[in-house]
């Protein structure tokens, strides 16, 4: 009896540890999926760009998101790989929901949710080479990536 | 002594019977406690497996290559939910399409090696959410795409297959 149940209890934490694997799985695929566009150089050293999330889940963009910029520097020093502060260097200026815009205030962490655009706003500390190549990677607190490439107007 | 007789062979009956018992219920105890041994350890495999998946969780953000530093830079952020410790301590392996080689850590830029630069505060932790980046300063030529694989002393793994076309 005593045996059975232990081969029982065996089972049981087998089928469990499976389980939390699936569930761990299906949360990595239900992840928020994001998508850049509309980017462009405005005055020489402000980035602005949109973040749509096209997942099934709701995305945070806060401090605790990454936006590393890589482009050509202005003045011909090379080129310039860049990790953004949140609040500082880069913000979102409004939430676009179908037909409407929602300002936010700049600095504040925003919910973005599936099929809503945030408008990015992000400043680099030197200027951008005109026609050169920019690259934008964004990744959100739980690892969510999307990186986007784009020539500088 | 008849009697006598019956008695004795009464306990010796009592005392097998006793012995038998005995014998069996240590064999079954023997069973018992190696089939909960075996439940106990794959419990706590699963347990740490599972703790390990939540405590230690590295993305991959960007690489590239710095000519300034001679150094291919990757840099990854901790998308767990907790600090990890000693990221100097891990095992950094580098290579392109022919295979990855070992790297050492080194504290400063030295041809051969790896070192960590934290990029938010500054504490020999990589704090939740925190970025850091990675400065390889391969020793050979390697053909692109480059491989990229860190293992922190946990054992949690992350890996990047980059170009830089530039």
């Amino acid at each position: 009896m005593v045996i059975l149940l232990a081969v029982l209890a065996n089972f049981v934490v087998t089928y469990v540890a499976t389980a939390g694997r699936l569930l761990e799985l299906s949360r990595y695929y239900r992840r928020p999926t994001l998508l850049i566009g509309g980017a462009r150089v405005v005055g020489g050293g402000r980035v602005v760009f949109n973040v749509t999330n096209q997942g099934p889940e709701s995305v945070i963009v806060d401090s605790s998101t990454t936006l590393l910029l890589d482009y050509q520097a202005g003045d011909g020093s090379g080129r310039v790989t860049e990790l953004l502060s949140y609040g500082t260097s880069w913000y979102v200026e409004a939430l676009v929901v179908g037909g409407s815009t929602y300002p936010v205030a700049p600095g504040a962490a925003v919910e973005v949710k599936p099929g809503a655009t945030a408008r990015v706003v992000a400043t680099v500390g030197g200027g951008i080479a005109p026609g050169s190549t920019v690259i934008l990677v964004l990744v959100d607190r739980w690892g969510s990536r999307v990186e986007y490439v784009f020539a500088a107007t | 002594m008849g009697d006598l007789g019956r008695g004795v062979s009464n306990v010796v009956a009592e005392a097998l019977l006793l012995v038998v018992g005995v014998s069996l219920a240590a064999a079954l105890l023997s069973a018992v406690v190696s089939r909960v041994s075996i439940v106990q350890s794959r419990f706590s495999n699963v347990v740490s497996e599972l703790a390990q998946s939540v405590v230690e969780r590295l993305a991959y953000v960007y690489a590239t290559y710095s000519p300034s530093e001679g150094a291919f830079v990757v840099y990854l952020k901790n998308v767990g939910s907790y600090p990890i410790y000693q990221l100097n301590a891990s095992t950094v392996l580098f290579g392109g399409a022919e295979g990855l080689q070992y790297l050492p850590y080194c504290s400063s830029q030295r041809v051969g090696c790896w070192r960590v630069v934290e990029l938010g505060v500054v504490n020999n932790t990589l704090d939740p959410a925190e970025t850091v980046a990675v400065y390889v300063y391969n020793s050979t030529s390697v053909t692109p795409p480059y491989r990229f694989k860190l293992v922190t002393a946990r054992g949690t793994a992350v890996e990047a297959t980059f170009t830089v076309y530039w």
